[in-house]
């Protein structure tokens, strides 16, 4: 029992991990978004219909979710990237509810097997079944998971090293001198919000096939907000922040029973205390810059 | 080289560049003064894409740059540094002169350690062994003092090879040693084998570094030729006691 | 077409509470050049405060409705010297998230003192609609569409004909040179704060009491809707945050009739999407958002 629910712990804070590192993506372009939880839910819905209503393999529905969302991606970044801070994270939160409040009047359904299967509007779309009838036990799933999440992080920190994360963090800083560095910004934070979008479309992807039955309420503002707050916690200098912002939040606040009714005054509390010390996390540009000299010289020590 | 021709430019009705003619040519050096608020930096920012021109025309090498883009500018071979200091705080200094190669043709966004990428990498560290900065490469370019991200300015817009460097300023805070440092460098290392505008206070970097003077006054051209010449106009020192004091 | 007229008019009921609203956050917003998220829970928790007076006491309308200002002001301090004051200047986007896990904080709280979750709040009349030909006006509406107009005036003349007034104005210009001036911004800033969150205070009061009843959810609502009207306006416009939300209310009000209640929210924010994309600065905001561009472009 123990272990199913323990399974279960491990696994949520694996699917978080996805959409806090696509808002983090965002953030390293110097963009707050509170609305990733719309690719989540398009990604969702998308992969659930694939498998379920379509008899897709769930792989392909998994990558037909991703791609649906990076495509979603798309068609905001296009209007809305050229809008500067503020006005960007309002014009993601309108995108994110309106996506959430047409999922609540969607209604799309087939008859399988003499049930109705499908969306229906704000009862949710229930018996996303393809994990339990191919035999995946609940241990394997999670191992898919995080197999996924290790592809995932391995392409942020090799974009990291990369020129194109490099771009990403000169935009964050300073779009103009960016610019006039010869780079086309407007073309890159399109790129960087597909990218973002795809990332948090295969969390949502794999969240809908554990769980079984998405409904629209649940990718309500405060999934999009605690995603955010994981890259800030965490820190912005490195991929591993918002994982340790995730890990912080559901591993060790989830897991101390004393405060379990009042997680959240904590967690806000620590938020908003942490962003007074530190406004770009634990892990900021400066810490892991410091971390990776002190790596270099126990290196050169040792050799 | 660059030509520019009747380049007009206001802010909310006050004309910062008034129909202003120049042109430079293949690897001349032109020192460009002016008291505050003459439109110097406007002219650089104009020519860089920055601010779009009202009127008139500018052409690099027969090319009509006036509408391009700020990146589009930069890709043709213009490169430029700033008089308020812009660079990548949080980066380090190595990475900031390694970012300005991002767009030069060939660069692929992933090329981890191809042999053309470490010949790149290569590249940047000789630049900042050339202005000074190769033992300070791994620091935050955020924390080095003001003299020192003036020559990374230089470094990053030195690492595109431009065929025309703008320099705002490039001693713009500097102690008097510090500043003839600076003159020596962009005279031995900056210059040689391009074309060059410097805008500068300080008369004896103008001096050191450069073979013509244009002064700048209300957005007009007021004088134009050898420095020595430039120096003994009437209207020029007028302009000059009018406003602040050449060495300000 | 009678029709179309009752529902504008329904609308401008409607979007007088979104005005109340947007008063307040367009007046932080004009100051500190960033957003407060959490304005609407700090009101909804004053409007908790004032359902406790109500059933403890069983005070009457005046004491509730100052309980309910007083509790949104306080809450206001607690907001603005967690997340505006002590994070430093410049980190606006960090102020912006700091708002809103205090939100989730202040909910939170909320929902462990009052359990029950839906309370009454009493009404502040009760009467009978207003019949005016074929039109219909409901009595709290009115109230709350006057208040509204009195709370502009009054911010009008305290914003243009007072020493505050200037000096606010200064601030929200350019703190720096209005520092130099030897204006107290700090003060000034956490002045206008209370300002705001009083005025959120009677916005929640008066809403509530039309509702007749308060639950957590009402501090989202308050947010979003403040929000909406606000963009819709111009951030940091009084008179944009009175347009914006009329604007807000009209719309909504159509679209319940015309489509049906489940469009309601969809419209709002879908028209928020098109204002912010083809007209970032509101109805009367667009010169500072040319303004802001120009400013960061500048080099």
């Amino acid at each position: 029992m123990d272990d199913i629910y323990l399974v279960t712990v491990v696994s949520n804070i694996g699917m978080i991990s996805f959409i806090a590192l696509s808002a983090y993506l965002l953030l390293v372009v110097g963009e707050i978004s509170f609305g990733q939880q719309a690719f989540f839910a398009v990604s969702a819905y998308g992969s659930g219909i694939a498998t379920a209503m379509w008899g897709w393999p769930i792989w392909l529905g998994l990558l037909w979710g991703a791609l649906l969302a990076g495509a979603a991606a798309l068609v905001v970044a296009i209007p809305t990237v050229r809008l500067r801070g503020l006005y960007f994270s309002v014009a993601t939160l309108a995108f994110a509810e309106m996506v959430r409040l047409i999922f609540e009047i969607f209604t799309y359904q087939v008859e399988i097997d003499g049930e109705l299967v499908g969306p229906d509007g704000s009862d949710g779309f229930r018996d996303i079944r393809a994990i339990y009838d191919s035999n995946v036990s609940a241990f394997e799933y999670m191992l898919i998971i995080y197999g996924l999440l290790a592809v995932v992080l391995i392409g942020f920190l090799i974009l990291e090293r990369s020129r194109l994360g490099a771009i990403f963090r000169m935009i964050g800083e300073d779009p103009m001198l960016t610019e006039m560095q010869g780079l086309n910004v407007t073309v890159y934070k399109i790129l960087a919000v597909v990218m973002a979008g795809v990332v948090a479309g295969i969390g949502g992807a794999l969240y809908a096939h554990l769980a079984t039955y998405v409904e629209p309420k649940i990718f309500n503002v405060m999934l999009g907000v605690h995603a955010l707050a994981y890259g800030l916690i965490g820190g912005l200098g490195t991929a591993f922040g918002p994982l340790i912002g995730v890990a912080i939040d559901i591993g060790l606040l989830e897991s101390i029973r004393a405060i379990s009714g009042y997680r959240m005054i904590v967690f806000g509390g620590l938020v908003a205390l942490l962003l007074i010390v530190r406004p770009r996390g634990l892990l900021d540009e400066a810490a892991v810059h410091w971390l990776r000299g002190r790596w270099r010289e126990l290196r050169r020590a040792t050799h | 080289m660059l030509r520019i021709e009747g380049l007009s430019r206001s802010f909310g009705g006050v004309a910062a560049l008034e129909a202003l003619d120049l042109a430079v040519a293949d690897g001349e050096v032109v020192g460009l003064i002016g008291p505050n608020g003459s439109g110097k930096t406007t002219l650089f920012n104009v020519i860089t894409g920055v601010h779009a021109a009202d009127s008139g025309r500018i052409v690099l090498r027969d090319r009509d740059i006036t509408r391009s883009t700020p990146a589009g500018i930069v890709r043709l071979g213009i490169a430029r540094t700033f008089q308020n200091l812009r660079i990548y705080q949080r980066m380090s200094v190595r990475e900031n002169v390694w970012v300005a190669q991002h767009s030069l043709p060939g660069v692929g966004l992933l090329s981890g350690s191809s042999a053309a990428e470490r010949a790149r990498r290569a590249e940047v560290d000789r630049l900042l062994e050339a202005v000074g900065l190769a033992d300070r490469r791994e620091v935050l370019a955020g924390s080095l003092p003001l003299p020192d991200q003036r020559r990374l300015e230089l470094a990053r817009a030195l690492v595109r090879s431009p065929a025309l460097l703008l320099l705002d300023e490039p001693a713009g805070g500097m102690t008097p040693t510090e500043t003839a440092e600076m003159a020596a460098l962009i005279r031995d290392f900056a210059v040689p084998g391009r074309t060059c505008i410097v805008i500068e206070h300080k008369l004896d970097l103008i001096s050191e570094t450069c073979g013509r003077l244009c002064v700048l006054n209300f957005g007009r051209k007021i004088a134009d030729g050898a420095p020595g010449e430039v120096l003994q106009q009437a209207d020029v020192l007028e302009a000059y006691l009018g406003g602040d004091a050449p060495d300000a | 077409m009678v029709d179309f007229v009752q529902n504008c008019l329904d609308g401008i009921m409607l979007g007088s509470s979104y005005a109340l609203l947007a008063i307040g956050f367009t007046l932080i917003f004009g100051v500190m050049r960033r957003l407060n998220l959490s304005y609407g829970p700090s009101i909804m928790v004053g409007a908790f405060v004032g359902t406790l007076v109500y059933l403890e006491f069983k005070a009457n309308a005046l004491a509730i409705a100052a309980a309910t200002v007083v509790g949104a002001v306080i809450v206001g301090i607690y907001v603005e010297r967690l997340c505006f004051r002590a994070i430093r200047r410049g980190a606006a986007v960090a102020s912006m998230v700091s708002s809103f896990v205090i939100w989730m904080q202040l909910e939170e709280i909320v929902t462990v003192v009052f359990p029950d979750r839906t309370y009454p709040f009493p009404p502040l009349v009760s009467a009978a609609p207003v019949e005016l030909g074929p039109f219909f006006f409901k009595v709290e509406n009115l109230v709350m569409f006057a208040c509204a107009a009195a709370m502009t005036v009054w911010l009008h003349w305290l914003l243009q004909y007072t020493r505050f007034g200037l000096a606010l104005r200064a601030v929200s210009e350019n703190p720096r040179a209005a520092l130099f001036m030897g204006i107290n911004v700090g003060a000034v800033m956490f002045l206008a704060f209370v300002i705001a969150s009083a005025f959120g205070g009677v916005a929640a009061y008066l809403i509530v009491s039309a509702d007749g009843q308060i639950t957590p959810l009402f501090g989202l609502w308050a947010t979003f809707k403040g929000l909406i009207a606000m963009m819709l306006g111009g951030m940091g416009s009084i008179p944009g945050a009175i347009l914006g939300g009329l604007l807000l209310g009209v719309v909504e009000a159509q679209s319940i009739w015309y489509l049906g209640t489940e469009y309601r929210d969809l419209s709002a924010y879908f028209l928020l999407f098109l204002f912010l994309v083809f007209r970032p600065g509101g109805l009367m905001g667009q010169l500072a958002v040319e303004r802001e561009q120009a400013a960061m472009r500048r080099v």
